[in-house]
């Protein structure tokens, strides 16, 4: 390895960890300052927005102004003239198989399964794992794919779809497990389209089943800090009454989780139609595995076409505003109970 | 801890009578879905740890399980290649010097507003605070684009920066601060809070000043949960492994020289016998310094699992 840099940058690396603290302290202790050197009565009214204004700047700069620039972009060509819905006829047009519907299709499976089967896991690890002495070991070990990054997730799980014909030895651990304890073929899990139980693609099915191996340590470790905040004397009274451990999750626990169950629903609703790493790592939407974040990037990059992929950009803001209208409506509930 | 004690079942029937029988066997049973849930769960990394150790031969023909028996013909190959290969040391250069100002900038610059936000009155506090939580489920693939033309008009780049003095990676940090800002405020707010308002009175009887109470009272306080934060941080905001890509444009310098993801490799099909070992090396990836949550979890458990516990748990009672 080839660690001169580390040594010749050095002073570098000294400067950005000294100086970047340096400059943000010096801003607010300055802006203090100032405010000080202010008559009395405008103190109060001045100083929020010193505090504020770096933060309101950043967001400003990087989320608001751009995603109205995006969708200003949307409605022009490729010189910045208007075309009104032009972009989006080309990227909606063609249903069912033309322009974005394969990837706003597969970002609905993506919605369904990857939030179903990461809460579903979650919960059922949070309450299995309860009843053991040795839960803080094995809820380490869940949670250990948390550390890797969502693309080496992908390769580790390329690994284990891997494809070898039938009748040569198998090097894929799915495949092996298929092969020698089901006695079936092989499957080409990440290239095959065939809809399992006529529900989903294998395949789609496979990039989430990775993404959700990767997820499932979060909504565990949530979801057992609810349940343990659950009073002992609720189930004690419940199992004094003769409710069994069954009766008791459903009519108890449940219940007292559902909070919980909501605000992770949500954010796993928010990460699937983002979803972008894994299938840009595993197949790059190919397969018709193609979602919208996936098919925005390759707009982008390999057709050079901004307004398509603004308009994609679009579409997938449309589909959160429901998930945005349903937490802010949330948020506000819980202020107006403070 | 009573209500960890209450929610085990203990078994109080008489030896060898039916109820005694049924007990046993469910703990029996409990106890195997436990271990084999767990087991499933570890197969994928053990399978990735077992190949990084592999020939690429090996690793072309025969699954990693067949390693396990005899003969053993483990190699380090894969791994002296890695370390051999002349640009990881850029890489990891490159990753500490984007992730710690991108982890520092979002922090300081949240706290402060979030400062202001729970303990400041001004006008249009509650809606700009509730803009910024609307803001948490913007898709950031929606702002690519602009920022990405800004930044060249700008003359963002990474050599023009340089040209002009100011560090080649500004722009990085920045963005990253951007886009991790509406999370880090929203979370820091409810931290800031939740602290007790005898506490400023006090502190403002004794004459301590703004500047006072928030670097001798807020932040040393809220430490435990703002060193625990970087695992929302990776979880919720940091997954997208496109980011650094979007910003720089494919086949620039990048903070992912030498890291697990050049496209080349990933995409393609077939497997290398490198990237086992890859991911193994190098799997903290460039926006993520104090990457690994779990390590943390198991040797330091109080600290960080009971911050990720208590930061969570307000969640229900507010929201995301």
């Amino acid at each position: 390895m080839d660690l001169s840099v580390l040594l010749t940058d050095l002073p570098t690396l000294v400067a950005v960890i000294i100086g970047v603290p340096a400059v943000l302290a010096a801003y607010i202790v300055g802006g203090e300052y100032l405010v000080r050197r202010l008559p009395d009565k405008w103190r109060p009214s001045v100083r929020p927005w010193i505090w504020v204004a770096p933060a309101l700047a950043l967001v400003a700069g990087f989320l608001v102004v751009p995603s109205i620039g995006t969708v200003i972009t949307s409605f022009q060509d490729k010189h910045g003239n208007f075309v009104g819905l032009q972009n989006y006829a080309s990227q909606l047009g063609g249903f069912p198989t033309g322009g974005a519907w394969i990837a706003i299709r597969d970002n609905l499976y993506w919605l369904i399964f990857y939030t179903l089967f990461v809460l579903a896991f979650g919960l059922l690890l949070a309450v299995l794992f309860d009843r053991v002495p040795y839960e803080s070991v094995v809820k380490s070990l869940i949670f250990m794919p948390m550390a890797i990054s969502s693309v080496a997730t992908v390769i580790i799980w390329k690994f284990m779809y891997a494809y070898q014909p039938p009748g040569q030895p198998q090097t894929g651990t799915l495949n092996y497990l298929l092969n020698s304890v089901f006695h079936q073929d092989p499957r080409t899990w990440i290239q095959d389209t065939t809809p399992l139980l006529g529900l989903i693609p294998i395949n789609n099915l496979a990039l989430i089943g990775a993404a959700v191996w990767g997820i499932v340590g979060f909504s565990m470790v949530i979801l057992s800090a609810a349940l343990k905040g659950i009073p002992g004397d609720l189930l004690e009274a419940a199992r004094v009454d003769g409710a069994g451990e069954i009766t008791i999750f459903r009519r108890v626990i449940f219940p007292l989780m559902m909070p919980t169950v909501v605000v992770v629903g949500t954010t796993l609703v928010i990460f699937a139609l983002k979803a972008f790493d894994t299938v840009y790592a595993m197949t790059a939407g190919n397969y018709e595995t193609d979602v919208l974040a996936n098919r925005m990037y390759k707009l982008l990059y390999f057709s050079n076409d901004n307004p398509g992929a603004s308009a994609v950009a679009v579409i997938l803001l449309v589909t959160v505003v429901p998930v945005l209208i349903f937490n802010l409506r949330q948020f506000r509930a819980v202020e107006a109970r403070r | 801890m009573s209500v960890v004690a209450a929610s085990r079942t203990e078994s109080t029937a008489i030896r060898w009578s039916p109820q005694w029988i049924t007990d046993r066997i469910s703990g029996v049973v409990l106890n195997i879905a436990v271990i084999g849930l767990t087991v499933a769960w570890v197969v994928p990394t053990a399978g990735l740890l077992v190949t990084s150790f592999r020939t690429p031969s090996d690793i072309a023909n025969t699954g990693w399980w067949t390693a396990l028996s005899p003969p053993f013909k483990f190699t380090l190959d894969n791994y002296s290649q890695m370390l051999a290969a002349s640009n990881l040391g850029t890489g990891f250069f490159n990753s500490i010097m984007i992730s710690i100002p991108a982890v520092i900038i979002p922090i300081t610059v949240a706290a402060f507003a979030a400062y202001a936000f729970s303990w400041m009155r001004f006008p249009g506090r509650d809606w700009i605070f509730l803009a910024l939580v609307g803001l948490l489920a913007v898709p950031l693939q929606l702002t690519f684009i602009p920022v990405l033309s800004a930044f060249n008009k700008l003359g963002i780049t990474p050599d023009h920066l340089t040209l002009m003095g100011l560090p080649p990676d500004l722009g990085l940090w920045l963005a990253h601060a951007g886009y991790g800002l509406p999370f880090s405020i929203y979370l820091l707010s409810n931290l800031f809070r939740a602290l007790p308002s005898d506490l400023f009175e006090s502190a403002e009887i004794d004459g301590a000043g703004t500047l006072t109470v928030f670097f001798r009272i807020v932040m040393p306080l809220s430490v435990p949960a703002i060193a625990s934060w970087h695992l929302p941080v990776p979880v919720g905001l940091e997954r997208p492994a496109g980011r650094p890509h979007v910003r720089r444009g494919p086949g620039k310098r990048g903070a992912d020289d030498g890291l697990p993801r050049g496209t080349g490799g990933l995409i393609r099909p077939e497997l290398s016998a490198l990237d086992g070992s890859r991911v193994l090396l190098d799997d903290r990836s460039p926006r993520r310094l104090p990457q690994p949550p779990a390590i943390l979890c198991t040797r330091h458990p109080r600290r960080f699992c009971e911050g990720i516990r208590k930061k969570w748990l307000q969640l229900p009672t507010t929201m995301l």
